[in-house]
């Protein structure tokens, strides 16, 4: 009888059997970084060369990137889709003047990455220059072993 | 009079015990599983919940229950672009430097990915945030993480509303 115990108990403690909190793998955060990093240059590269072409290249790696269900508040406040947002970029009402951002911070959770930065990219949006900082948050979540970015937002910086 | 039973019998006995506790608990454990909509409607009520204890809480300026909330690493981005710690966040309501004239929050998109929730929204509370009116509707996203079993605030940005973009400002009208 005790060692029927002793087998229920070591079964009520194997997280296999009980379907246990997952733990993440064996990345570290350095690994996790690295990634996040490697893919948000990606996107960034994807981007440009979405605009420039309206639409005719970066296109799939885009898809790849974006979540299907993405939300995307830009500096106007306004919430867009992964359609919409795609149909922004492609449409020609945002040029690239120069790309860049200066800094940024990682946060790992697990499999969800918040990624904070400043840009300073030099965009014309809707025929209007915009070449003030934005402070923008980026969250990717790995979604069937694959990092996308799942919601971004950005801020003008305002004059102190 | 009680038989001696040889080791190999009761080992044999063992496995079979061991297989059927595995499968009824297999059984009993499948059966609180739940489809991944109602799983994901049960995080949503959860962290409305959380919202609004936050929500009466920065208008309470009560620090304890934020301390609750805010997750250690919190990132938060204000609407004028400034990024701001847990630490700085409570300091500005320990202080009374940021009160709410008005409170009203709204509008809530949910997207729920396992243990990590992505909430969005539009805020048209009237903050009166280091002496300056703020009146101005912010959307904001918010991002809600389970840590050890609580769901905690780990980020959250808020960007003023372009009133040039009407769809935006339609819940703060209403």
């Amino acid at each position: 009888m005790r060692s029927l115990l002793v087998l229920f108990l070591v079964m009520l403690a194997t997280p296999g059997v009980v379907g246990g909190h997952k733990t993440g793998g064996a990345n570290t955060t350095a690994d996790v970084e690295k990634d996040i990093l490697k893919i948000d240059d990606q996107k960034d590269h994807a981007m440009q060369r979405y605009v420039a072409s309206h639409g005719e290249a970066g296109g799939a790696e885009l898809d790849q990137i974006y979540a299907d269900d993405l939300v995307f508040v830009n500096t106007r406040g306004t919430l867009l889709t992964k359609a919409q947002r795609l149909e922004d970029l492609r449409s020609g009402s945002l040029k690239f003047i120069s790309f860049g951002r200066d800094s940024y911070s990682l946060r790992a959770y697990g499999d969800t990455v918040i990624m904070a930065g400043r840009a300073t990219s030099v965009v014309e949006y809707q025929g209007k220059l915009n070449r003030v900082p934005r402070r923008f948050t980026n969250v990717y979540i790995k979604l069937n072993g694959q990092w996308r970015l799942v919601a971004h937002q950005a801020t003008t910086i305002a004059e102190p | 009079m009680r038989l001696k039973r040889s080791p190999c019998v009761r080992i044999l006995r063992r496995l079979v015990i061991l297989s059927t506790l595995t499968t009824t608990l297999h059984g009993l454990l499948g059966a609180q599983e739940q489809p991944v909509a109602s799983q994901d409607s049960a995080v949503e009520k959860e962290i409305l919940s959380i919202e609004t204890l936050k929500n009466d809480a920065m208008q309470k300026g009560d620090t304890k229950v934020l301390k609750q909330i805010y997750g250690d690493s919190l990132i938060f981005v204000n609407a004028r672009g400034q990024v701001l710690t847990k630490k700085d966040r409570e300091k500005e309501f320990e202080s009374g430097s940021v009160k709410y004239v008005s409170f009203r929050q709204g509008d809530y998109h949910f997207r729920i990915y396992g243990n990590t929730a992505v909430v969005t929204g539009i805020a048209c509370s009237v903050v009166d945030y280091h002496g300056r009116i703020n009146q101005t509707p912010r959307r904001f996203t918010s991002v809600y993480v389970k840590l050890d079993g609580r769901w905690r605030f780990v980020a959250h940005q808020a960007t003023l509303v372009s009133d040039k973009e009407p769809r935006n400002l339609q819940y703060c009208s209403n």
